[in-house]
């Protein structure tokens, strides 16, 4: 008799578990979707941008133009959430990379060969020779710059505000909310000493300042902002100069139901 | 004999409610997907095209990004009134 009288929700039940699976199955297909798309734009990003630096880098004492680049690219992207919190977005990070040899040196002379790379808004560039110098390997043919693994770190505040106005004119309903977002990237490199084999990972780590731990190449905080160019969202360094405080991202929408009197409603 | 039969009716609202809410959500995923593919199909046309410009090595070499393309999605278009 208890089996009975639940039947009716039989179908309500079916239907919870059912929408929840299909509500899964298209978050996955959204966030792929996403990741697909913005791995091919960082992706056709990156050659540009390696091509522009190997035509045009002028290096000091660099006679001609041009340089063998390796340029990697990592880009945070905030993708759409469909979590209960209005706009706060999923935080995504895509990466590549592109070699490009594209120099004119002068004749008897070599091309620079360099690497860069761009985080979000900001670049920084390598000099493979000049880090080698720096740790003091004078045959730089033995050696390799190698580019460990790098490290990613975020902070983020979210807050969020829903308000509603009734007076007699109708009702406006409004939801804001603020995110404060900074990530803060390391990178990390070790010179290594070529030995027989192909296998980078076992060729030899040269102690630099006395420790054979990676070095930090490069550490950067970056503040997430919105481009009023193209409406995106954006990590840039230049956002945290005004203090780490001032990069907050504002969101809202509101929406009024109008209230009409009879008269008005006749009419 | 009157509720066994309102039970049958019962399920069978439930199931046709279900399946149309199925088939739009699966409409708009499928709708989304093409939408996303078609980004990928016009950004690569347009990549296609500015090649020769951009391995091309002038005195006034420029960056040949971003691409000029038709604005994507941007909130307007999916929040009504937006705050700024």
């Amino acid at each position: 008799m208890f089996y009975l009288d639940n039947r009716k929700g039989q179908g309500v039940v079916e239907f919870a578990i059912m929408g929840s699976i299909i509500i899964v199955i298209f978050g996955t297909l959204l966030s792929f979707m996403q990741r697909l798309n913005d791995s091919q734009y960082t992706e056709m990003e990156t050659f540009r941008r390696a091509l522009e630096k190997a035509c045009t880098y002028k290096g000091p004492g660099v006679t001609g133009a041009g340089a063998s680049v390796q340029l990697t690219m990592m880009q945070n992207r905030l993708h759409a959430d469909l979590g209960p919190n209005f706009m706060k977005g999923s935080p995504a990070q895509s990466g590549y990379s592109s070699n490009v040899f594209w120099a004119v040196p002068k004749v008897g002379s070599q091309a620079k060969s360099i690497f860069v790379y761009k985080i979000n808004e900001d670049e920084k560039i390598g000099d493979y020779n000049k880090m080698m110098e720096a740790a003091g390997v004078e045959n730089k043919k033995t050696h390799t710059v190698r580019i460990e693994d790098s490290t990613s770190s975020s902070d983020t505040h979210f807050r969020e505000e829903t308000g509603l106005k009734e007076d007699k004119a109708g009702v406006t309903n409004t939801r804001e909310s603020w995110l404060k977002d900074t990530v803060t990237t390391d990178i990390y490199y070790t010179i290594r000493k070529k030995d027989s084999d192909n296998d980078e990972d076992n060729d030899q780590i040269v102690p630099i300042a006395g420790s054979k731990d990676p070095q930090l190449f490069w550490e950067v905080k970056q503040g997430l902002y919105r481009d009023a160019r193209d409406n995106q969202y954006k990590y840039s360094s230049a956002i945290l100069q005004n203090g780490e405080n001032n990069h907050e991202v504002k969101r809202g929408r509101s929406w009024q139901t109008e209230f009409k009197d009879e008269e008005t409603a006749e009419q | 004999m009157k509720k066994r039969l309102n039970n049958k009716g019962q399920s069978t609202l439930e199931v046709s409610l279900t399946l149309i809410i199925t088939v739009v959500l699966l409409y708009s995923i499928v709708k989304i997907w093409f939408w996303s593919n078609n980004q990928i199909v016009k950004r690569q046309l347009e990549y296609n095209d500015s090649r020769v410009i951009a391995g091309t090595a002038v005195d006034t070499y420029k960056l040949v990004w971003p691409l000029n393309r038709a604005p994507e999605l941007k909130e307007k278009d999916v929040l009504f009134e937006p705050i700024n």
